[in-house]
């Protein structure tokens, strides 16, 4: 299973102010960035359960019918009608092996904590990462502390209209 | 009026530097090298900060002597304990940073070269001092280090002035700091 990372961030690299607030973020998203296309392309998506509160808070379930993994050692709010939520807990690497049998074959990771895990556990492929033109000073990071140097295999780095810059990566293995 | 930049190199997940001051990690390599002489040229002032000068080009680690005039600009290193240098290419800023940085952008000459570190950076920042933004991302995570951004506790909006990729993987973006 290939595990990818879409995101904004940011120039100080900070995913959500510290109450896990977007105000920063441009409205509605900014312009089109290949959220879209990138949804796409995957089959799930694996979030932690502060992510999954934030987008509760949201008008409507950004998911659609995708089946999404929150993991989380607690018991979780209610899902809205129409939301395909399995609640899941374990360490990355047990994660990824149920998803893989049970057929996942590329899935979107998100949240601060749970990018921060998958990626020290060596379980991402792929980041994309959506620079926002401002520094908020203090937030939620993107990434967190690592036993070791992750390096990366820089892909490309497409420039929008608004100055958002998105950069893609794989991490080299 | 004298324009200051913060310009710096930077990994992905935006260290300016190993904890212990460490920047192994960095590339270069020809293409950005041969910018060099161009990017510095609107450059004729260093400020920098004291720990990041110890650990800086500026500064020969081996001997402790200051390298006199880098690129032959004028270097201003911020500190409450260092001595004045015997380099007269070298001056020391003991206190009153936003007002010195204040008077010397009202002094006729180049560009401002602000080299860091993140915490003169953030002070300078927060005292609207700061002109512009330079990162030139490295294709790699350290996980810990000396940050690029010390919470300046407050929002800062940028405009992105250029976005340049190189072959070797860093990714160069140039920001106005809307002040």
């Amino acid at each position: 299973m290939k595990a990818s990372v879409f995101i904004a961030t940011s120039l100080d690299g900070f995913i959500a102010r510290s109450n896990g607030a977007l105000d920063w973020l441009p409205p509605g998203g900014g312009e089109p960035h290949g959220y879209d296309e990138f949804m796409a392309t995957v089959d799930a998506l694996i979030i932690g359960r502060k992510t999954f509160e934030t987008v509760l808070t949201f008008d409507a379930w950004p998911y659609g019918a995708k089946p999404v993994f929150v993991l989380s050692a607690r018991t979780l709010a209610p899902a809205p009608p129409g939301a395909v939520v399995e609640h899941m807990s374990g360490d990355p690497a047990e994660i990824v092996s149920q998803l893989t049998t049970r057929g996942i074959r590329h899935v979107y990771v998100d949240g601060g904590i749970t990018i921060q895990g998958f990626l020290q556990a060596g379980l991402i492929q792929r980041l994309i990462i959506t620079r926002v033109p401002v520094l908020i000073g203090a937030g939620i990071p993107l990434f967190g502390v690592t036993d070791r140097d992750i390096s990366l295999k820089h892909i490309a780095t497409r420039q929008y209209a608004s100055g958002l810059v998105q950069s893609e990566y794989t991490v080299a293995v | 009026m004298r324009k200051v930049v913060y310009s710096l190199t930077n990994s992905l997940d935006n260290f300016i530097a190993r904890a212990d001051g460490a920047t192994d990690w960095i590339l270069m390599g020809d293409e950005i090298m041969n910018e060099f002489p161009k990017m510095f040229a609107r450059f004729d002032t260093i400020l920098i900060g004291r720990k990041t000068y110890d650990y800086s080009l500026l500064h020969s680690p081996e001997t402790g002597q200051e390298m006199s005039g880098y690129m032959e600009m004028k270097t201003y290193v911020f500190s409450r304990t260092m001595k004045e240098s015997s380099n007269a290419g070298v001056k020391i800023v003991s206190d009153n940073a936003g007002e010195f940085v204040r008077n010397l952008k009202n002094e006729s000459g180049k560009d401002i070269w602000l080299m860091g570190g993140g915490i003169l950076a953030a002070s300078l920042l927060k005292e609207r001092l700061v002109d512009e933004i330079g990162v030139s991302i490295q294709p790699i995570l350290l996980g810990s280090g000396v940050p690029l951004f010390p919470d300046i506790g407050m929002q800062v909006e940028l405009q992105l002035l250029e976005c340049k990729t190189y072959k070797n993987g860093i990714v160069g973006l140039n920001y106005r700091v809307k002040n």
